[in-house]
């Protein structure tokens, strides 16, 4: 059953060259239980999509049609009010840098129970509440590190404290934002590791944001590619690793960018991201890509279904 | 940033184009005062002391019958020229011990550190008072004055800018190319943080004609009979009741031109520098 | 909490150096100026002979180092010297006047800060808005303005065309009222500025993406996270401010002929009574040193960075 369905999103960024359609009619499927991944090079729409979810969106972005049904209602529809009974409470966030995504003059502790309370929990409790979060985080100290100012924690910590406060009241969707690229290659794996656990003990879905195809490989149960605004495979994260058919996912693939240590650029891919306030006619990938034909530059490719459960929208889908 | 895009971005920035036109405005007053005063700032005529706006004296007279619009005119001279030099001095002493404080670091940045902290540390204004009083009134000791207490805050941000690009590689190069000193700070730092310098230039000069003005108004800038807006309105006050337009007029000339500066700076600001803190 | 205490002292002793070398900066400056008070005010007439005793009786006729501790010494034992120019004992001039112009600028300062914070969370946080860029210009015609200038206006308004307000001298607190406007309206701007500016920057914080993500409603967001953030630099200049303020009192005081010390100060400059000028400026410059530490600590305590900062500071 889906939890959340992505339908023909548009997204648009007005700015002084032009309209940018940052996301272009995006859709995709997030079930209830599973790790989805959203996958693709910085500035392709996939961390927009993300904050479209939240309706947080910053200024000048704008969603111009679309969807998104969380448990059957549109969340485009909504009032900003409701909004706020929906964030954290049944989709949480977290960033990609820990530092940055916590609040600097507050203990780690006062703005996990500042969530609690907006569920009316008694302060006592939320304290309580708090700790035993911290616990299934696995910050070892707890009762002490709760009084901790974020710069005095580590990366991992912090993000852990993160995940811990978005997942405290429970959400049934959380939304992972490039969760590991800001730490260290062993830090990444205990909070992939983390992440893996918590989705079982919370019965939470988790809707992971990264560049990295190592990371989807680790974690995540079904996977969508992006490229410059449009999604160009969805699929069961064995069948896209076994038969990858999208060209971009393909050298994505093969660019290995944990090896390579490119923090979001891609070097390995000859050209670079379009410019999306001129995006390329036809597939927006066509000027990158080693099969191009003629169709390529002209029209628009569309979704085909390669396998069951496995969709590409290519003109050369069939190599 | 191209100097074609830029030209395109400052003729899009409102407040930047408002400030030009009256800063032009301030400029061609000046340099063209002696033709379009209709009366001498200086000649006195008690026969026609303290009249009210009229045809032949615009802005009204002053106790001893001079044109207050004439004065006003030729008063934009002594504001634009002392205001200039102000700045021309003040950026340059502080523009030099930022650059050397920053550079080189060490006993030499905590020795300049700490006078700039000391100049920082008592008002402005009275120190200037003190020290125009101490060296006597006249112009000359005001722009002394203004410069000695405001340079401080031209050798602060130069001096963390060029904290923050002295590492950068292409100064290494130069070093290793065996460069001096005085070149790698005049050839490769000075270039790197000219918009900063252009922005606080700006926004110092419209702070100087204030300065100015102020201690004009308490009498200790250009002497009677010379037209110093500060010391017009100033003597004005005697006869606000009767003569309002005395101090009126010379203050709306001091609010535009200040304006103006304060326009144009804010434009630069927002053109070259945006996150710049003043 | 020892370590804050351990930073307050270390404070002290570098304000107190800082007030050491204003003075005697300042000292320094009086040493250069042609002539002195003696010739200033004697009559011509007066023998030479006469002046030389005056001379030795103010001990103007010591070096000037020697001068400076005299006072210096003086000064610790609360004893400011004597105007030359009246003959009353400067610490009792200034005592008279201190509470006026601390009245004014005390006001001022608050008055500045419970107007201009609040506008610059709201104006900021509806960016873009036509009531926002109105703000912006009103704050640079604001700051374009001469204090003399605003203070002549007002004056004329409400004390000459509308007769509601005294102009000048102090009758009460509705003399209060405009010295306090043109006080208040030029810095209320740059405040303005600096606490739009803070909460803009905050605004654009990740944190502040937290926070609603977490499901806050906007209100918090913007006074628990955004305002708390944007007051730490607020604060420091709130208490920087104040000497600034004292420095404006001057043009202030002498506008509306306020009885405070800027007012003393103008005066003893144009006399030339060094121990009075003295006497004030020192009182600014502790003034100020105060101030700052008050704004250093206050920021600490706001600040659990700089705490940390302070903590691993071993000067």
């Amino acid at each position: 059953m889906n939890l959340l369905s992505v339908d023909d999103l548009a997204i648009t960024f007005e700015t002084q060259e032009g309209s940018v359609k940052a996301v272009d009619k995006v859709s995709f499927d997030v079930k209830k239980g599973e790790i989805f991944a959203l996958v693709g090079e910085s500035g392709c729409g996939k961390s927009t999509t993300a904050l479209s979810l939240m309706r947080l969106i910053p200024e000048p972005g704008k969603i111009t049609s679309g969807k998104i049904l969380f448990e059957g209602k549109d969340l485009l529809n909504v009032s900003e009010n409701e909004m706020y009974s929906i964030r954290g409470k049944q989709i949480g966030m977290i960033f990609q840098n820990p530092l940055d995504s916590l609040n600097p003059v507050y203990t780690v502790g006062q703005q996990v129970v500042e969530g609690l309370l907006i569920d009316n929990m008694p302060k006592q409790e939320a304290w309580q509440r708090a700790i035993d979060i911290f616990d299934d985080v696995k910050i070892s100290d707890s009762t002490q590190r709760v009084n901790s100012f974020p710069h005095e924690l580590s990366g991992g910590m912090r993000q852990r404290v993160m995940i811990g406060m978005m997942l405290s009241r429970n959400p049934k969707l959380l939304i992972a934002d490039e969760p590991t690229t800001a730490l260290d290659v062993t830090i990444q794996a205990q909070i992939l590791e983390l992440l893996k656990e918590l989705r079982e003990k919370y019965n939470t879905s988790i809707l992971v944001i990264t560049h990295d195809f190592g990371i989807v490989a680790e974690i995540a149960d079904r996977v969508g590619v992006m490229y410059a605004g449009k999604m160009v495979e969805v699929g069961d994260v064995y069948k896209i690793f076994e038969n990858p058919s999208h060209p971009y996912t393909k050298l994505l693939m093969k660019a290995l960018p944990r090896i390579t240590k490119n923090q979001g650029r891609l070097e390995t891919i000859p050209g670079n991201v379009p410019n999306l306030a001129k995006p390329p006619t036809g597939c927006r990938f066509h000027p990158r890509c080693p099969f191009a034909i003629d169709v390529c530059s002209k029209s628009q490719p569309e979704f085909i279904e390669i396998e069951e459960g496995h969709l590409c929208a290519c003109h050369r889908g069939e190599f | 940033m191209s100097i074609k895009k830029l030209y395109k971005e400052a003729l899009r920035n409102k407040m930047f184009m408002v400030g030009l036109v009256l800063f032009l405005l301030i400029v061609i007053i000046a340099v063209f005062a002696g033709s379009i005063a209709p009366h001498s700032y200086k000649e006195t005529d008690v026969t026609k002391a303290l009249l009210a706006p009229s045809s032949e004296f615009p802005f009204g007279t002053d106790q001893y019958g001079r044109c207050i619009f004439s004065r006003v005119i030729f008063g934009s001279r002594i504001a634009l020229a002392v205001g200039l030099v102000v700045v021309a001095v003040e950026s340059v002493i502080g523009v030099a011990l930022g650059l050397i404080a920053g550079y080189y670091g060490g006993k030499i940045d905590r020795i300049i550190l700490f006078i700039t902290d000391l100049t920082w540390a008592m008002p402005p204004l009275i120190m200037a008072l003190a020290i125009v009083t101490m060296l006597g009134p006249s112009l000359n000791n005001v722009v002394i004055a203004i410069a000695v207490v405001s340079w401080a805050q031209f050798t602060r941000i130069v001096r963390t800018k060029t904290q923050a690009i002295k590492n950068m590689p292409f100064i290494e190069a130069a070093r290793a190319f065996g460069e001096s000193d005085f070149n790698i700070i005049t050839r490769y730092i000075l270039p790197n943080i000219l918009s900063p310098i252009i922005v606080l230039t700006t926004l110092a000069l419209p702070s100087a004609i204030l300065s100015t003005t102020s201690l004009g108004f308490l009498g200790l800038g250009a002497q009677p009979p010379a037209p110093d807006w500060g010391k017009i309105l100033s003597e004005g006050i005697d006869y606000i009741e009767i003569a309002p337009w005395i101090s009126i007029f010379p203050g709306i000339s001091i609010v535009l031109t200040v304006l103006g500066f304060n326009l144009i700076g804010e434009g630069l600001r927002d053109l070259l520098d945006p996150r710049l803190k003043v | 909490m020892s370590d804050m205490i351990e930073y307050t002292i270390k404070r002290l002793f570098t304000g107190i150096f800082v007030i050491f070398a204003v003075t005697a900066l300042l000292f320094a400056i009086m040493q250069l100026m042609p002539g002195d008070a003696i010739q200033l005010i004697a009559n011509p007439r007066v023998s030479p002979e006469r002046i030389e005793e005056l001379r030795e009786a103010w001990g103007l006729n010591k070096p000037a180092y020697v001068q400076y501790f005299y006072w210096l010494s003086h000064v610790l034992k609360g004893d400011l010297g004597t105007s030359i120019s009246t003959g009353q004992q400067v610490s009792v001039l200034i005592k008279a006047r201190f509470p006026y112009t601390m009245l004014l600028t005390g006001l001022s300062l608050i008055l500045q800060y419970i107007i201009a914070v609040p506008l610059g969370l709201i104006t900021a946080s509806n960016k873009n808005t036509r009531a926002d860029g109105i703000m912006v210009v009103l704050t640079i015609i604001l700051w374009s303005m001469p204090p003399f200038w605003l203070g002549i206006l007002l004056m004329l308004v409400f004390g000459i065309w509308l007769k509601v307000l005294p102009i000048s001298g102090y009758s009460g607190l509705s003399s209060l009222i405009l010295p306090l406007m043109t006080m208040t309206l030029p810095s209320l701007a740059s405040v303005f500025r600096l606490a739009r500016s803070e909460v803009l920057e905050v605004l654009r914080e990740k944190y502040v993406l937290t926070a609603y993500a977490k499901g806050l409603n906007r209100k918090r967001v913007l006074t628990f996270h955004v305002l708390r953030n944007a007051l730490i630099p607020v604060t420091v200049m709130f208490f920087l401010s104040l000497p600034w303020l004292i420095g404006g009192s001057v043009i202030v005081e002498s506008v509306f002929a306020w009885p405070g010390m800027g007012g003393l100060l103008w005066k003893a400059i144009s006399n030339q009574d060094y121990p009075v000028v003295q006497g004030i400026i020192f009182i600014i410059a502790i003034l100020t040193v105060i101030s700052n530490i008050l704004g250093d600590i206050l920021s600490a305590f706001l600040d659990p960075r700089i705490r940390l900062e302070i903590k691993g500071d071993n000067l």
